[in-house]
């Protein structure tokens, strides 16, 4: 990467050591609790080495680094192969982020901390059935009732929802010219009374998505961020943090799949018995994969390098999103394809493909589809007009 | 992302070539009859005064030694403004000349006094040549050799490219005035200008596109306005992104053959590409030769087939 001092070699020597001796080792649990117990032990473990909020202010029990730090951090975390934030994840990238940048003191007191330390897990509310890529049109209602918000409605697609203790929710306050007025961001007690969480089986048979429910529940005013109806704003705060450094970490473990297929297919025979590194498509497409996750390397380098020097990402980031996410589907599609009849009864490395396979589907949907990034990419990046 | 890491120095001169390229080879000048070849090597002389074949070669065969990030974003300017593979034909000799122990010969190569174009090796001790020369660049699986050729040698072919013509020959690999293994740095240096003149194309190619689709109108509004041509563009940016970032890596100091590969892999695919979707963009007048699209497809072709194919960058992917 351009412009690392010694100091930041250093600092990856550090983060090697500390990772090395910490990182969990034990195969992460399926059982929802079991499995919620798991990430925040991995928190708190981070939390306790002083770990735990990179990035974050300190007088917010985060670690600032410097952006070269942060993203050597991620390198390494991802490299090493620890576990992904998991039920962490949303209180750590959004609602964390979110309340550091738009909550009052209060709202800052009783929840950064508790995100840090692997108490708290957070979920997020702002898909719903009738609102995906246009979340604008969003419609679970939110009416004032002395101090309190009685919220009415459904949200989708919400990972972690049955073990959260909290959800940062959009809801509709107000009705304002435009949709994306009357929109406001609050913290939601998943304990409330008048809540529903509905597991949603997805098609890689995971279970941590969900449907939630809300029937009459009742929010304080005082859990609104940023304002009553400012939530667009507060919302479009929070998705800019998903695109900083945190996706290093999965570009890094792209790297090593591809460099684990490489391996397989020297050591590997088709049906034929010839070696599957000698078949020419298996080459053509383990060399194009090697080029371009160096490629999708080359290109956060290249971002986070100018978000140092220019303090703001720039919409190119859009342009990683999508390809990142193609490149992951093209990847698992090829090792499916590798693992020939080898699928049909797996293996641990067959079903590690297979598994990988099918929530490839996922990244070209949630957060955004491939889609909508190209619009981004061709209105915000290239300038071209709306249709 | 090339651009946000080339040092001041260098991006003063590669802005400077890029002006006068602009000035001099404007890209209209190739749907003139006489625009082609001719008005480039028309060129050439004031080309090889400003030193910036050899700007990244030696001082003691008339190099400038300005590092590579210079070169790279000349010859990223040279596929841009269409230049022949026939300029990358002449850092290429030198480079070889120098690093095979012929400086005499690298100088005057970049002096001007010799002619060298690109061949690659086919069937049969044969050898494809394109454009026309005296002295050929063989780049092959092999490495890199140089023999001296005389004209009534080549046979005529079919141009893929009729802007820059073909031919034949047959070539003696014990006549080769000097071989170096597919090791040599020159060997790394041809791959990452092939790179950089790849970036040019699609870069120039996502730029012809993007401004296309934002002006031509169809059932009124500009065509850029309809997803299906908006995601073209956008999957343009996203090729030219990827290839952009592996040339910054491959201009690095250090950067290894697989750098170098990578950089040239990647960009020959975004500039083919780039190039085929220009061509779908512009509808009708894409097809037409008045449109630079097609010369644009053209030249990302062959300058692929010049760094070994598909197959012999992805050998080179796969070599460690």
């Amino acid at each position: 990467m351009q412009g690392q001092t010694q100091e930041d070699h250093q600092f990856r020597e550090e983060v090697r050591d500390w990772l090395a001796a910490n990182v969990p080792r034990d195969r992460r649990p399926a059982e929802a609790e079991a499995m919620r117990a798991y990430d925040m032990a991995w928190q708190r473990r981070q939390w306790d080495g002083g770990w735990a909020g990179i990035g974050w202010p300190a007088e917010m029990g985060g670690r600032p680094l410097s952006l070269t730090q942060r993203f050597i951090w991620y390198e390494e975390y991802g490299r090493i192969g620890a576990p992904r934030p998991g039920a962490g994840f949303i209180g750590l990238t959004h609602a964390g982020p979110t309340l550091i940048a738009k909550g009052t003191d209060e709202q800052r007191d009783h929840h950064l901390k508790p995100i840090l330390r692997g108490e708290h897990v957070w979920c997020q509310g702002f898909s719903e059935p009738g609102a995906g890529s246009d979340l604008a049109g969003l419609s679970t209602k939110g009416e004032i009732d002395g101090d309190h918000i009685v919220v009415n409605g459904s949200k989708i697609w919400t990972s972690y929802a049955h073990v959260a203790d909290y959800q940062e929710l959009l809801v509709r306050t107000g009705g304002g010219e435009k949709r994306h007025d009357g929109i406001s961001w609050v913290i939601c007690d998943m304990r409330s009374p008048g809540i529903e969480v509905r597991p949603i089986r997805t098609m890689s048979g995971e279970m941590h998505f969900n449907q939630v429910f809300y029937d009459n529940m009742r929010i304080p005013l005082k859990n609104v961020v940023g304002g009553l109806n400012n939530g667009w704003k507060v919302a479009m705060a929070t998705l800019g943090f998903e695109r900083g450094t945190g996706f290093v970490i999965a570009q890094i473990e792209l790297e090593r799949e591809v460099e684990q297929l490489i391996a397989l297919a020297r050591e590997g025979t088709d049906r034929r018995g010839r070696r599957l590194i000698e078949n020419e498509a298996v080459r053509a497409g383990l060399a194009t994969m090697r080029a371009e996750v160096r490629a999708l390397h080359a290109m956060s380098n290249a971002m986070m390098a100018e978000t140092a020097r220019d303090g703001v990402p720039g919409a190119e980031g859009s342009i990683i999103r999508l390809f990142s996410a193609e490149l992951n589907q093209r990847i698992y599609r090829f090792a499916q394809e590798l693992m020939g009849p080898g699928l049909v009864a797996p293996d641990a490395e067959a079903e590690h493909w297979g598994l990988g396979y099918l929530n490839s589907f996922r990244h070209t949907i949630a957060g955004g589809t491939s889609q909508i990034q190209r619009n981004l990419i061709g209105e915000r990046v290239l300038g071209l007009p709306r249709g | 992302m090339f651009d946000k890491f080339i040092t001041e120095d260098a991006r003063e001169i590669v802005d400077t070539v890029a002006r006068a390229l602009q000035e001099a080879l404007p890209l209209d000048r190739l749907s003139r009859p006489d625009g082609g070849l001719a008005a480039e090597t028309g060129f050439w002389p004031e080309l090889l005064a400003l030193e910036w074949p050899g700007v990244d070669l030696p001082a003691a065969i008339g190099g400038s030694e300005a590092g590579a990030w210079t070169e790279t974003g000349i010859f990223r300017e040279f596929g841009r403004h269409l230049l022949s593979p026939g300029v990358l034909a002449v850092t290429l000799a030198a480079s070889v000349a120098q690093e095979g122990g012929l400086p005499d010969l690298a100088r005057d190569i970049l002096k001007g006094q010799v002619s060298p174009a690109l061949a690659v090796p086919l069937a049969n001790g044969w050898a494809g040549v394109i454009g026309t020369g005296d002295l050929l660049l063989l780049a092959g699986e092999g490495g890199l050799s140089l023999h001296r050729t005389r004209p009534e040698e080549l046979a005529t072919a079919w141009a893929f490219d009729d802007t820059l013509g073909a031919a034949r020959i047959r070539l003696d690999p014990a006549t080769a005035l000097t071989s170096l293994p597919p090791s040599a740095q020159s060997r790394l240096r041809l791959l990452r200008l092939v790179a950089a003149m790849q970036n040019g194309i699609a870069e120039a190619t996502l730029t012809l596109s993007r401004d296309h689709a934002a002006t031509r109108q169809q059932f009124g509004k500009p065509i850029g306005a309809f997803q299906a041509v908006k995601h073209l563009c956008a999957d343009m940016a996203v090729r030219t992104a990827a290839a952009g970032a592996l040339l910054g890596e491959a201009a690095l100091d250090g950067a290894d053959i697989s750098d170098c590969a990578a950089a040239a892999m990647t960009a020959s695919t975004a500039a083919r590409d780039n190039a085929s979707a220009t061509i779908q963009i512009f509808g009708g007048m894409g097809f037409t030769a008045e449109c630079p699209a097609q010369l644009y497809l053209k030249r990302a072709t062959l300058l692929e087939l010049v760094v070994g194919g598909k197959e012999g960058l992805q050998d080179e992917m796969l070599a460690a």
